[in-house]
């Protein structure tokens, strides 16, 4: 009796343990790519977040290729454009995207052109899991 | 009531003999996926400045068909992914992109000049024309077009002000008429097709 008890305890303390492991490791950024640009133009810059830890906030993103660099969201109401500022982005667990058409990081006053094939470093800076860096390809248009 | 039933089922035959006639010989005509004008309005007048610093006018583009949007090179999103996707058509058109001009009209002339505009648009593709013009001249279009365009100041932006705008697409047909319009994030697949049945 008290072996079948052992391993039913065992069994169930296993499963918790992959399943809290389903959901380990940390946030982690990919994917991320922007569009060319023209020197002295804006630009935009598009990756993913994927957050298995805890809900995060992105506080700001910084890249040396451009004066200025904002978050972003798109929206569309009535078939008309609107671009609302940032100041901090949510980042709940699991993933969250920066994409055309939604959120992205707005590169303001590009110090040069971006061509297609340009690489360059976004710095992104959450509030618990601190500094991001991520190589940014510029992707043919 | 063997005859009966043989009559009904000859009855049947035929109907069903007439429905085939009807859709092999008077084939449904194919569907537009956008918008449609029906009818086709004549297209309003544009005449605006190029990037080369040479007069644009509409009507001197009949034969072609003009895909018409009205954007700013300062925005990041909306324009960008159009004017990709628009690239992406006139890839997918192949032969039928020599009749096809996209038009891009700004909604930002104060930063907007055409020179800027024609540098932005060979970012995607050197045959894209750039209109701009005067604050008057930009407004008579966007008015024409039914265009709304709004300045948003944003003062915790570096931005400076960004311009809220409608981001509807326009046909304008080889006749010089508005033909259809597509909303914001249609997909380059239902375009090109559209572009080819006006080809036919």
């Amino acid at each position: 009796m008290f072996k079948v008890r052992f391993v039913i305890a065992f069994s169930t303390l296993a499963l918790l343990i992959s399943a809290c492991g389903a959901g380990g490791g940390e946030l982690q950024v990919n994917d991320g790519w922007a569009r060319p640009g023209l020197a002295g133009g804006n630009g935009g810059v598009f990756f993913v977040i994927n957050n298995p830890v805890e809900t995060d906030m992105l506080l700001s993103a910084s890249s040396n290729v451009a004066n200025t660099v904002e978050m972003h969201k798109t929206v569309m109401q009535d078939g008309n454009m609107q671009m609302v500022q940032q100041m901090n982005v949510p980042v709940p667990v699991g993933e969250t995207t920066f994409k055309p058409g939604d959120l992205h990081v707005m590169l303001i006053g590009l110090k040069n052109d971006l061509k297609p094939g340009d690489t360059f470093t976004l710095r992104l800076k959450f509030e618990n899991a601190g500094e991001k860096e991520l190589t940014i390809t510029v992707q043919e248009p | 009531m063997n005859t009966r039933v043989m009559q009904v089922g000859l009855g049947l035959l035929i109907l069903i003999g007439v429905a085939m006639g009807i859709t092999v010989f008077f084939p449904k005509a194919e569907t537009f996926r956008g918008t449609l004008y029906d009818p086709t309005i004549p297209a309003p007048e544009i005449e605006l400045t190029q990037g080369n610093g040479s007069s644009f006018k509409l009507s001197e583009m009949r034969g072609d068909v003009v895909l018409l949007f009205f954007g700013y090179t300062s925005c990041p999103d909306v324009c960008p992914t159009t004017l990709s996707d628009l690239k992406r058509v006139m890839e997918e058109l192949g032969p039928d992109a020599e009749h096809v001009q996209v038009v891009f009209a700004t909604v930002d002339p104060d930063r907007d000049t055409p020179k800027k505009l024609q540098d932005y648009l060979s970012l995607f593709n050197p045959s894209f024309i750039g209109l701009s013009g005067d604050m008057d001249e930009m407004k008579s279009v966007w008015n024409s077009y039914g265009v709304y365009r709004e300045v948003a100041t944003m003062p915790n932006s570096a931005t400076g002000y960004l311009v809220n705008h409608s981001a509807r697409l326009y046909v304008i047909d080889q006749d010089g008429n508005l033909h259809l319009s597509y909303s914001y994030g249609t997909p380059v697949d239902d375009i090109v097709h559209d572009l080819k049945i006006l080809f036919k």
